[in-house]
């Protein structure tokens, strides 16, 4: 779907989508966070910075939701989707995969200041 | 007097974007793009090298053999005391709506599961027991009693099949190990192979996979250890050339191409629990 001027002007009509982008920002932004703690004491522990990435994150969290998501997303929609692609985003940092929605649902958020 | 009303689509001059901004969309979303092919191309060049080795292949998926050695081993000698009063499902259905995670989660893994190289493989049984020992394929299937016994093989997703497979029971590997007295737990390895199996490129994952029985579960006259299906070898995607069959669990604990059994005193995790639980 394309985005036009139209969608971004109701959007910015709508002040609880605007709240709840917010929210979600910050929320993203605290969890990318916490990862990024994460990796920096498991450098500080081990003496080697390693990475963890998002699939790694997500097992350990629940992997029977990370199973069940697998064989939803090959099985309903296409089995390419799951491997390459998401297995290709699952190897990234989990900050960066955090960070980078956070980012957008921040910006994308009211501006107190303005 | 002029009164000014505000129309419901009007925005307020501080929601504009910047110009730069707007200017510079098309390059920003196209440098996303790139950025995104260049990241999957390792992925999807792996995956295409698989798929030209399936479309290479002689024979079609649900009819593949394990390999000609063993081959002249089937059909082996039917079991009376294991038939079932129902029909057998399709060969070709058998054959081809499969379960085999480490090439993926979806139903076409017979043609996936073809990139598998079955010859040669070194079975390894090891652990608590008299005889460690690592031994060819072929040499163990030719010192085994096959038979074929028809079970009924039920998966955890609600739906089940009654199959023809051709083995042996479980029992008569432990015989060949004997088991030392301390030996409570059988596990079971799968192969670990991310060249060929995608499903392994998800580190996170504790490959290889691992199942177990009990000591008494493996002894057991109904556990089978499969070589076969149909009267002919197994194909790769039913697990070839060597699966387990225990007809009273949920298929997921069918272990399928087995590399190595060890015996111990403790029960192994299973792939689906978490490495802070193990």
């Amino acid at each position: 779907m394309r985005v036009s001027d139209d969608h971004i002007a109701a959007f910015h009509h709508h002040p609880f989508l605007q709240r709840m982008a917010g929210l979600a920002g910050w929320v993203l932004a605290a969890a990318a966070l916490v990862a990024f703690a994460n990796d920096l004491i498991s450098f500080a522990q081990t003496g080697t910075y390693r990475v963890i990435p998002a699939g790694q994150l997500w097992f350990d969290i629940n992997v029977a939701s990370l199973n069940l998501m697998q064989a939803v997303v090959q099985r309903f929609l296409h089995p390419w989707l799951w491997d390459p692609v998401i297995t290709t985003i699952l190897q990234w940092p989990a900050w960066s995969l955090l960070g980078a929605p956070a980012a957008v649902f921040i910006a994308i958020a009211p501006n107190r200041g303005a | 007097m002029l009164i000014r009303r505000k129309k419901g689509w009007e925005l307020p001059e501080r929601s504009a974007t910047p110009e730069a901004h707007y200017v510079d969309r098309r390059r920003l979303l196209a440098g996303i793009g790139i950025g995104g092919l260049i990241l999957a191309a390792p992925a999807l060049l792996r995956q295409v090298e698989a798929g030209s080795n399936v479309s290479s292949g002689a024979v079609s998926p649900h009819l593949a053999t394990a390999d000609e050695r063993s081959a002249s081993l089937y059909p082996a000698p039917t079991n009376a005391r294991y038939q079932i009063d129902r029909l057998l499902t399709s060969e070709r259905l058998a054959t081809t709506y499969n379960n085999f995670y480490e090439f993926g989660s979806h139903k076409g893994i017979s043609s996936a599961a073809q990139a598998l190289r079955i010859r040669p493989w070194a079975v390894r049984i090891d652990g608590l027991v008299e005889r460690e020992m690592t031994v060819d394929i072929d040499t163990l299937l030719r010192s085994m009693p096959l038979e074929e016994r028809v079970y009924r093989h039920r998966c955890v997703e609600a739906w089940s099949m009654t199959v023809p497979w051709s083995g042996f029971p479980m029992s008569a590997l432990l015989d060949l190990a004997r088991p030392l007295a301390a030996a409570r737990y059988v596990e079971m390895y799968t192969f670990s192979d991310p060249q060929v199996a995608p499903g392994q490129h998800q580190a996170w994952y504790p490959w290889p996979y691992v199942e177990g029985l009990t000591i008494e579960e493996a002894a057991n006259e109904l556990t089978f250890i499969v070589s076969g299906i149909y009267g002919k070898p197994l194909p790769k995607q039913n697990g070839a050339p060597l699966r387990l069959a225990v007809p009273w669990k949920y298929g997921f604990k069918s272990i399928k191409s087995i590399r190595a059994f060890a015996l111990h005193r403790c029960a192994p995790a299973h792939i689906l629990e978490s490495r802070s639980a193990s």
